[in-house]
């Protein structure tokens, strides 16, 4: 069906962004918040409508679409512009503007006293406006061009601060990781484009994404190196390994950006594109694999990570991270819907989780180590209980939203396994443990025992505007709750968004995990044992770092400072990184292509040579002009004479 | 006892109404006391406009005229639309300078209607009698135009120079067309192609068609006659050198074009060679001299050269697949087609281009007539005059043929055809100059963007050739982005000639 209102959700932060940024500093601060915050609000007003409509068709004809022209046209490549709405980005775009909004209202409070303030909602807003052209768009170039949008918001926004060097090269960091991802994307358009076109009929489009699902058959021999590439764009977007290295320093921009961008919604972009693209996915087994073993190491490696971290962002950089490779490994077993479910789940909690350090930030004036906190738990009355919920979710605890999405996936990767082994699923389980752990770890030295601040920064400690607190609040009622969106049939629920989301997900290998074949006693089982681990690692960082903190010192003593170190740096990825990509890559900039091929070859040799050569000639040739009419006319019959001899005799 | 032919009045209607209004206007000059100085202006500009007009309003039935010594069709009237539009814009500019000079021309308002009414004639001449008769009635005007600014002894020498080259090229022009007439027995286009494609014509006949071509060849400024081009350009009065670069070259590739199409395709073989060999002259020697330019005006006579040699490029890419198989009728080659409606776009735009650069270098200068003549004169004037900067900044791509300007596509479209004609060793040549001209170009737009004020500044501004160069201007990225339908239009006037 036909929906021309598409549009207008998309262009509604389009426009706001255009009014923000064109006028700039001449608007008052007020009204830059005002209209950052009523073109997204309408956008999730529009969205509400949208997907209600949407709600009312039948379940197989789910399907809304808005075609803006022709935007390609070039032989047998016919691209539209246009949007497409189904279950899938019906739940992405809920999320982005609902989402979005909440954090839109919380910025008008933490970014209050900054400069720059239109800019920055211009920048949002802009955000908002490409991600939504991202999850609306109804094939791969539109999406693509969504996929650049919000890596250049993101990149705008983590340098938001560019006066400090730090952040401007975080911003860089994330744009140039990012650029390598992209290009996988790219290439995997590229091979998409060249395998279906000979298969096309009339008037489909090359890149629609129902014309590509219609096509899927043509599409086996392309599809596991088209999964691969566009998994490469995936590890780029959605930080996993080996792309991961950007988001934690991502954390350089405001905190609300990190909410928004690098926590709820720009980073499951990738997952996104898996679970629109599912039906390629799914032809390739072996992609499937790579998929899911790169999203379950992620989801391990950046726990054990982020259980190191003295910097209360950085922690939660990496347990966003490891969640994502959750929503990864959940797409790489076929359990798309489960991946989803944990997209919009983790975009409750952990938008939470960031929004309430960003709340403890702001009340400790810009102290971001978690080492000068602690006892903040009676200072701020509505921070804590808001905090404590986000950390009970994504630690697994039910039953709240974490626990039932994370159980799902980890269900998922328990019936996925073929033969042998569990050991996706050993290995999510065993970061469930890790994530408890060190969420009950921040929590603690943030909230609880003795302040560790300076006398003075203790007295001028404050709870946050209600700007601030009021999203804190309803995120933290989503957390609590949104678990019930997708509740299992096995443990007595409706699982209504799985049922929401099948139209849209492909059929065929490891797709089954989604449907439940395991047993409800295997599943009530694999609950009960990923509760027990939840409280394990809760109880674990509740005695280490508030009952027996000596236990800490004493642990670190037993290991010696290497681990420790080792956790710290990042197992030295980073460094690693330095030594194998940046500096080769900089020395061969610098030497080859600076040195010999800019300026020996094409300055020197290329354009100064024939600079000197043509000018040369130029000024021998310009001794003729003497201006002198004689010459002038012996010249001129001297042309005369070659010409007569040359068609007299040789013409 | 001579019969004279049917006159065919509607189709002779334009003509007739410039070399009347010449008249006219050249009358109520000399006897009209309470003539304002604006009003010639006006005058002038109405006849432009009403011989305009007669062409939409009148359609007569194209074909040869006054038995057969012009031809009316739809490639002339391209041409005359083109000229008229061209006299209309010099006409504006002149008396903007004359009233800047403080140096009242009437002569030039006259001067300008007879050149266009020759150049008229010449595009749609038939016979070689006729072509003689246009060229003479478009260069005396001419000769008498660069004496624009008679008090000034460069403007005396350029006309004179002018003059006296000129004159020698026609007589050369006159012996060829002398020699054709004793071998073809007629001096008619279609007696010469007769003649020329039985090839019983004879060395006599060839060395006849060469001498016409030198006659061309001096119009339009080819090597080794080019060498008055720099000299007159620089010596005219802006406006006047604009008019040169423009007009009377499009006129002359106008008719060069008709000639060699209707008159010399069973000739091509003989005639490639020596064309290339032109070609490639053309363009370097052009493109070298402009780069070691300090004058802006010498600069754009030696690049109205080279862009003589790109047009002649396309000229080649007509005769040479003639040249492959001389039985063949042109008009049934796409690559012939491709050419000439190349040939006409270039043509089109090369004088929306020049024309809107010729208008900011005519306002810019000061009274007294000093002219704005230097590169350096330029300094800083995207700070003083932001709108002609940018007019002017505008013109210099598109010379350069930077891609969103018509200079682009004209290039493009003349390359393409030429590739096809499998000319390709003189396309990649083509290129490879239009690269050399961008250094010289953009000099101009470096000059006036990242360079300080000069201290002693051109001021001169006047804001009707201001609008009128803008409005080209913004011609020239309007075709260079949307080209299709004034390329289908050229196709269109190219293909009725072939008939």
């Amino acid at each position: 069906m036909i929906d021309t209102s598409l549009r207008w959700i998309v262009l509604a932060p389009l426009v706001g962004a255009a009014v923000n940024g064109l006028l700039n500093r001449r608007l008052p601060r007020r009204a830059a918040g005002l209209v950052g915050c009523a073109a997204v609000a309408v956008s999730l007003a529009l969205a509400v409508r949208a997907v209600l409509r949407l709600a009312a068709l039948p379940a197989d004809e789910r399907v809304l679409t808005d075609t803006l022209g022709r935007w390609i046209a070039s032989g047998s490549l016919q691209v539209d512009a246009g949007f497409l709405l189904d279950p899938l980005s019906a739940v992405m775009i809920l999320v982005v503007t609902g989402v979005g909004f909440l954090i839109h209202v919380y910025s008008l409070g933490y970014m209050a006293h900054n400069a720059g303030l239109p800019r920055f909602f211009a920048f949002l807003n802009l955000f908002i406006g490409a991600m939504l052209v991202l999850v609306l768009a109804e094939n791969l170039p539109l999406l693509f061009i969504g996929w650049e949008g919000v890596g250049l918001c993101s990149y705008l926004l983590i340098s938001f601060w560019f006066d400090a060097e730090a952040n401007a090269d975080a911003g860089r960091k994330a744009f140039i990781t990012n650029r390598v991802g992209d290009f996988g994307a790219l290439l995997a358009m590229f091979v998409l484009g060249v395998a279906l076109l000979p298969h096309l009929g009339p008037g489909e489009g090359l890149f629609s994404f129902p014309v590509l699902r219609a096509h899927a058959h043509d599409l086996t021999g392309v599809a596991t190196l088209a999964s691969l590439l566009l998994f490469l764009g995936v590890t780029g977007k959605s930080a996993q390994i080996p792309l991961y290295i950007w988001l934690p320093d991502a954390m350089a921009g405001p905190t609300p950006v990190s909410a928004l961008i690098h926590a709820a919604t720009m980073v499951t972009a990738g997952v996104y594109l898996m679970a629109r693209l599912s039906f390629l996915f799914v032809l390739s087994p072996a992609a499937m694999s790579v998929v899911a073993g790169v999203g379950i190491g992620t989801a391990l490696f950046a726990a054990t990570i982020a259980v190191a971290q003295t910097d209360i962002k950085k922690v939660l950089a990496y347990s966003t991270v490891s969640q994502l490779g959750y929503m990864v490994a959940a797409c790489g077993v076929g359990a798309f819907a489960a991946g989803v479910f944990h997209v919009v789940t983790h975009a409750f909690f952990k938008a939470l989780l960031f929004l309430g350090a960003g709340s403890v930030i702001h009340a400790m004036h810009h102290e971001q180590d978690l080492r000068a906190m602690g006892g903040l738990a009676r200072r701020l009355p509505l921070t804590w209980p808001t905090m404590l919920a986000g950390t009970l979710a994504i630690a697994g605890v039910p039953p709240l939203a974490g626990f039932v999405s994370k159980d799902e996936i980890l269900f998922a990767a328990f019936l996925g396994a073929r033969g042998g082994f569990p050991w996706l699923w050993l290995a999510g389980f065993l970061t469930a443990g890790l994530t408890a752990f060190y969420m009950m770890r921040l929590i603690a030295l943030a909230f609880l025992g003795e302040s560790r601040a300076s006398p003075e920064a203790r007295a001028n400690v404050h709870e946050s505007p209600p700007t601030m607190t009021v999203p804190l609040v309803v995120l933290a009622a989503l957390s609590v709750a949104g678990g019930f969106l997708g509740w299992p049939h096995a443990l007595g629920g409706g699982a209504r968004l799985q049922a929401w989301l099948a139209p849209v997900f492909a059929s065929g290998h490891g797709a089954a995990a989604d449907g439940g074949h395991g047993s409800a006693g295997l599943e009530w089982t694999l609950a009960g044992v990923s509760t027990l681990i939840a409280i394990a690692g809760l109880g674990l960082g509740y005695l280490a770092y508030v009952r027996r903190p000596r236990l800490v010192a004493a642990a670190r003593a037993w290991l010696g400072g290497r681990p420790a170190q080792v956790l710290g740096r990042k197992y030295f990825v980073d460094e690693l990184y330095g030594r194998l990509i940046y500096r080769p890559l900089q020395r061969l900039a610098d030497v080859v292509c600076f040195r010999w091929v800019d300026r020996g070859l094409i300055d020197n040799l290329l354009v100064g040579g024939s600079a000197v050569v043509t000018i040369f000639t130029g000024s021998l040739l310009r001794l003729m002009q003497n201006g002198l009419v004689r010459f002038y006319a012996w010249v001129f019959a001297l042309g005369v004479t070659v010409f007569a001899v040359y068609l007299t005799f040789l013409g | 006892m001579i019969t004279v032919p049917p006159v065919n009045w509607p189709a002779l209607l334009p003509y007739l109404v410039i070399g009347g209004g010449g008249l006219v206007v050249m009358l109520v000059d000399a006897f009209v006391r309470t003539l304002r100085k604006d009003h010639l202006t006006a005058l002038t500009g109405l006849v432009f406009l009403g011989a305009a007009i007669a062409m939409i309003a009148v359609k007569p039935e194209p074909g040869p005229q006054l038995g057969g010594m012009l031809t009316v069709q739809m490639y002339t009237r391209f041409f005359d639309f083109l000229l008229l539009g061209i006299g209309l814009v010099t006409t504006v500019y002149g008396s903007a300078v004359y009233s800047q000079d403080g140096d009242y021309r009437p002569e030039f308002y006259p001067l300008v209607l007879f050149a266009v009414l020759g150049m008229m004639v010449l595009v749609a001449a038939s016979d070689l009698l006729i072509l003689f008769l246009g060229i003479e009635t478009m260069s005396l005007a001419v000769y008498a135009l660069v004496c624009g600014r008679r008090g000034e002894l460069r403007s005396s020498e350029a006309a004179l120079k002018y003059l006296l080259l000129g004159s020698f090229a026609s007589a050369f022009l006159l012996m060829g067309a002398a020699l054709l007439y004793g071998c073809a027995g007629g001096t008619s286009y279609a007696a010469l192609a007769a003649v020329g494609g039985t090839g019983e014509g004879g060395p006599l006949f060839a060395v006849g068609l060469g001498l016409v071509l030198v006659g061309f060849a001096f119009k339009v400024a080819m090597v080794p006659f080019h060498m008055w081009t720099p000299d007159v350009y620089d010596g005219a009065p802006a406006h006047v050198t604009g008019f040169m670069a423009t007009a009377v070259k499009a006129a002359a590739f106008g008719a060069l074009i008709r000639f060699v199409t209707i008159a010399l395709p069973g000739l091509a073989a003989h005639w490639s060679g020596l064309l290339t060999v032109l070609t490639v002259l053309t363009m370097t020697a052009g493109n070298l001299l402009a780069l070691v330019q300090a004058s802006i005006k010498r600069m754009l006579a030696y690049s109205s050269i080279a862009h003589a040699g790109y047009l002649l490029l396309g000229v080649l890419a007509i005769l040479a697949p003639a040249g492959g198989d001389p039985g063949r009728p042109l008009r049934e080659s796409a690559v012939v087609q491709a050419a000439g409606s190349g040939l006409l776009f270039y043509l089109l735009g090369y004088c929306l281009m020049n024309l809107a650069a010729f208008g900011v270098i005519s306002q810019l200068g000061r009274s007294g007539g000093v002219e704005a003549d230097q590169v350096d004169h330029y300094r800083g004037l995207s700070g003083r005059q932001p709108v002609a900067a940018a007019v002017l900044a505008v013109a210099m791509f598109s010379l350069a043929g930077i891609p969103g300007t018509v200079g682009f596509l004209g290039k493009f479209y003349l390359f393409e055809a030429a590739i096809r004609a499998q000319l390709v060793p003189l396309a990649i040549w083509g290129v490879v100059n239009s690269l050399l001209s961008v250094y010289y170009y953009l000099r101009v737009v470096v000059v006036m963007y990242m360079s300080d004020d000069q201290t002693e500044p051109f001021d001169g501004r006047n804001w009707e050739t201001i609008l009128l160069a803008g409005c080209l201007a913004a011609l020239v990225v309007l075709l260079g982005v949307f080209p299709a339908a004034v390329h289908g239009l050229t196709s269109l006037a190219f293909g009725t000639m072939l008939g």
